[in-house]
């Protein structure tokens, strides 16, 4: 719950910064909001548990790149307050234009089931009737678990058609029943288990599960690695992997590798080397572009 | 953490990014224009970490966003330079000035 109350507070201080920078007529406003929409960023990354994201944004972005573009108001001033305005037609026009966006981005947002989806990239959209039984009738399942799988998984449709003309052949419907007296972990009566007809779950579209509970679904059927990430410490401590991965190691993807292919993954080691010359490049550049050109208009 | 998720994240990296693009299509001032920049790559910067948090995406993400920063820190570094020339040549930095390349 503290942790929900911080996310609010630093959402609120980003959005609120964002939108006063668009707001504010005043350049030097506009850099102080600046400052605090990226700390209050920074404050989101730490509540992600980045902790290194969130240390390298403060010190290059509020602690450089602001320092830089307020060095550039100073630099470029004419008048003591400088104030171009944006006529106020054009101002509605892009309040119009950027409310419109937004709630289209946000209905997105808002639409996609993101954890739905990582369970069915995990392959557990779709869940054999064998499997989830299993899952259902596993020793020392807690009562919320079962009400989980439950709720979550409904018979799949196209499984029950396939089950209708089945009865006559049928020999996946009846071995249904001796399955679940196999397991012999006494199914309770009126369970799922008096629908004998589906051959496969699928997701029940209608329950959005929140992130903890995919997490948990995934366990329930052993996937945990699949869908939880995989070497990422929950409570930060991120700088050793980080540094390990610029330096060409990625331990945390070869560890937990799932055939031998996937043992030798790529580290970062040639982005490191190819960010690390463009911003050599970059900063010359910029000396050349930003240099005084006085000797010239000397001899002109 | 109840009630936060990946959702929640992904709406204020929404809302960053819509507004550094009204910033960047409103200001008349070149520096303000720079300012919508940063936060449309923040917005991206946001995303990328809650992905990274919340998915399998791992450190990942992660790389991406510092990738990201360093990035915007060569931008802002050019796009000054640049800024200062245009204002070395037009006395003043409102981009609506700078018309003389018009085809």
């Amino acid at each position: 719950m503290n942790g929900a109350a911080l996310f609010w507070f630093f959402a609120a201080v980003t959005c609120a910064g964002a939108v006063a920078v668009v707001v504010s007529q005043n350049v030097v406003r506009m850099a102080v909001w600046l400052i605090v929409a990226l700390g209050g960023a920074a404050g989101l990354f730490f509540q992600l548990s980045a902790d290194f994201v969130g240390a390298t944004q403060l010190l290059i972005y509020v602690g450089g790149t602001i320092v830089l573009l307020i060095f550039g108001v100073m630099l470029t001033a004419s008048g003591p307050y400088l104030r171009i305005k944006t006529s106020p037609g054009e101002g509605f026009l892009a309040a119009g234009v950027g409310l419109l966006f937004v709630l289209v981005l946000m209905s997105t947002v808002l639409t996609i089931d993101w954890n739905a989806g990582r369970l069915k990239l995990a392959g557990l959209g779709k869940v054999s009737a064998d499997a989830y039984e299993t899952a259902l009738h596993k020793e020392g399942l807690s009562e919320s678990d079962r009400t989980l799988l439950e709720q979550a998984y409904q018979p799949s449709a196209k499984a029950d058609h396939a089950a209708e003309p089945a009865p006559k052949s049928g020999p996946a419907v009846a071995e249904n029943p001796e399955a679940a007296d196999s397991h012999g972990s006494a199914p309770k009566p009126g369970d799922v288990h008096s629908v004998p007809a589906a051959l496969a779950y699928e997701l029940n579209p209608g329950r959005r599960l929140t992130s903890a509970e995919a997490a948990r679904l995934a366990a329930l059927f052993g996937q945990e690695k699949a869908v939880v990430a995989s070497a990422m410490p929950a409570q930060g401590d991120t700088i050793r992997p980080l540094g390990l991965a610029l330096a060409g190691l990625r331990p945390d993807r070869d560890l937990n590798k799932v055939h031998a292919k996937a043992a030798t993954t790529p580290g970062y080691l040639l982005p490191f080397e190819i960010v690390s010359v463009h911003l050599l490049v970059v900063l010359i550049g910029a000396a050349y572009l930003a240099r005084t050109k006085r000797r010239r208009v000397e001899a002109s | 953490m109840a009630g936060v998720d990946l959702t929640a994240y992904l709406l204020v990296g929404a809302v960053l990014f819509v507004c550094g693009i009204v910033c960047m299509a409103t200001k008349r001032n070149g520096i303000g224009v720079l300012m919508g920049v940063e936060l449309v790559l923040n917005g991206a910067n946001v995303n990328f970490v809650a992905f990274s948090r919340y998915t399998s995406l791992g450190l990942d993400g992660q790389m991406m966003s510092l990738f990201v920063i360093v990035l915007a820190a060569a931008e802002a570094a050019i796009a000054l330079a640049i800024a200062l020339n245009f204002y070395n040549n037009h006395q003043t930095i409102d981009v609506d000035r700078g018309s003389e390349l018009q085809g």
